[in-house]
């Protein structure tokens, strides 16, 4: 009974690593979708009502999931406050804080702070222009994380499962 | 000007260059940074100069601040030179003017800032509302004087007493088309200057064109107007004194004579647009009250 019971705790935790790995690469797609329109909300802010960042980043904040909209009306509320740090302090400190959990690559990371950087400054259609550029960049992303995603959900699952039953075998 | 307030708008470089030297801060008039330059401020009419000196990066820096960091936000301001700041403060820009088909489209390489601090001083129209009265009728005014004689200021508070009324006369409905958001010094929306109880404000949107859409959609009994001067606002201030509106307005200009050398603002002397012309003699000081033939203008009566 009792080797039973191990048996059937091996099966079920491979097979839970397994889907909990699918789960991730669903997740990481779903970000970047996310991302994707709020940075779509964020161009439109700019484009069309020149809102001033604290203020679209606190109208996104309004609709978006967490983490997301924590990290948008922590931003706002501390451009708001003006305390004497830059704009980008406030974004990377803000990311580091609220974004780091996210299941979205180094790299993608990386693009999003680097948004932060070249928010602000010059024109709005020098600010339409790099949002594009990063809504660019996500696209790609996004698709990639999508085949990723597709290719692989399938062969984590099996392999967790298998791996199971594999390790359930050499055991007992 | 409360100094949480002051403070606030100063990114942390200028917070330290105020900071080094000693003044009250309630009475600062003004702050020029100029590249590679010390720091003139002007407090309480006297000059205070800074030992530090601020480099192009850390003016590009104060200007990101004082934008919030959203100067495309401010696109049309700095198109024209200016950028507003909570509170009714402005800051000038001089730099290196970027056009495109031949107009202004920005002003890039900033090498000078000119922050100019809006103050309210509640009362100062107290002793000049006497005069802009008839028969109990009130009359079409033009404040003038030169730059940072507190025109603005003193408009600000005739809007407000006569928006508030008092035990004499009640209060009417005032409209102001708040071009540069320095009147009410709006900001989001909300007038952060005590501009009376009866006051609607137009905030950020073009004279001329703020005082037909303000005479259409809010019926107001006075229209006050800032710096006016363009043939444009000719045209809008006919249409809102045929609307039976009351105006309130100011202009630069020391004399008679010298806005009749304007060439529009001479066009609205010889229209007999204004009932009294108020002209400030030293910083907010009421010099003569001119009636619209040019004679000395008369109480119409104690105003409280």
């Amino acid at each position: 009974m009792l080797r039973f019971f191990g048996m059937l705790c091996i099966l079920a935790g491979s097979t839970g690593i397994g889907m909990w790995m699918a789960r991730e690469l669903d997740l990481r797609h779903e970000e970047l979708l996310e991302l994707q329109r709020l940075i779509l909300s964020l161009r439109g802010e700019i484009r069309y009502m020149h809102q001033p960042l604290a203020e679209a980043f606190f109208r996104l904040s309004v609709n978006a999931p967490a983490p997301f909209g924590v990290f948008f009306r922590n931003t706002a509320e501390e451009l708001e406050l003006r305390k004497g740090s830059t704009a980008e302090e406030i974004w990377r400190r803000n990311q580091e804080q609220y974004l780091s959990g996210l299941h979205i690559s180094r790299q993608e990371l990386a693009q999003f702070q680097n948004l932060g950087n070249m928010l602000g400054y010059l024109d709005v259609e020098m600010q339409v222009n790099t949002l594009d550029y990063y809504l660019e960049q996500l696209k790609i992303a996004s698709a990639c994380a999508a085949e990723t995603a597709n290719s692989r959900r399938r062969l984590y699952r099996y392999i967790g499962a298998l791996s199971g039953a594999a390790l359930v075998i050499l055991i007992f | 000007m409360r100094y949480d307030e002051l403070f606030s708008i100063f990114p942390r470089q200028l917070k330290e260059i105020v900071e080094e030297i000693k003044m009250d801060v309630k009475n600062l008039q003004e702050i020029r940074i100029r590249v590679n330059r010390p720091v003139l401020i002007l407090c309480n009419n006297r000059e205070y100069q800074s030992e530090t000196v601020v480099g192009r990066r850390q003016l590009q820096e104060i200007l990101a601040y004082l934008s919030n960091y959203s100067l495309y936000a401010y696109e049309d301001e700095i198109r024209c030179g200016y950028l507003s700041l909570p509170g009714g403060h402005r800051v000038g820009i001089a730099g290196r003017a970027v056009l495109e088909g031949g107009k202004i489209k920005t002003i890039t390489e900033v090498s000078s800032l000119n922050i100019r601090f809006a103050h309210e001083v509640k009362g100062c129209a107290d002793k000049l509302l006497p005069y802009l009265r008839r028969d109990g009728r009130l009359l079409h005014t033009l404040i003038a004087s030169s730059p940072g004689r507190g025109k603005t200021t003193l408009l600000r508070d005739c809007i407000r007493q006569i928006s508030n009324g008092d035990s004499r006369y009640p209060g009417m409905t005032v409209g102001v088309v708040d071009e540069r958001s320095e009147i009410a010094g709006s900001f989001q929306g909300i007038p952060g200057n005590d501009v009376g109880v009866r006051t609607d404000v137009l905030d950020g949107c073009p004279k001329s064109e703020g005082m037909m859409m303000m005479i259409r959609s809010m019926a107001p009994g006075v229209l006050a107007v800032d710096e006016i001067g363009s043939r444009e606002d000719i045209t809008a201030l006919m249409s809102a004194i045929n609307c039976g509106c009351v105006l309130m307005a100011t202009a630069h200009g020391t004399s008679m004579e010298e806005l009749k050398n304007r060439p529009v603002l001479r066009e609205m002397v010889g229209l007999g647009l204004f009932e009294r012309y108020v002209f400030l003699e030293g910083v907010g000081q009421i010099g003569r009250i001119l009636e619209q033939t040019g004679g000395l203008a008369e109480t119409g009566g104690p105003e409280c």
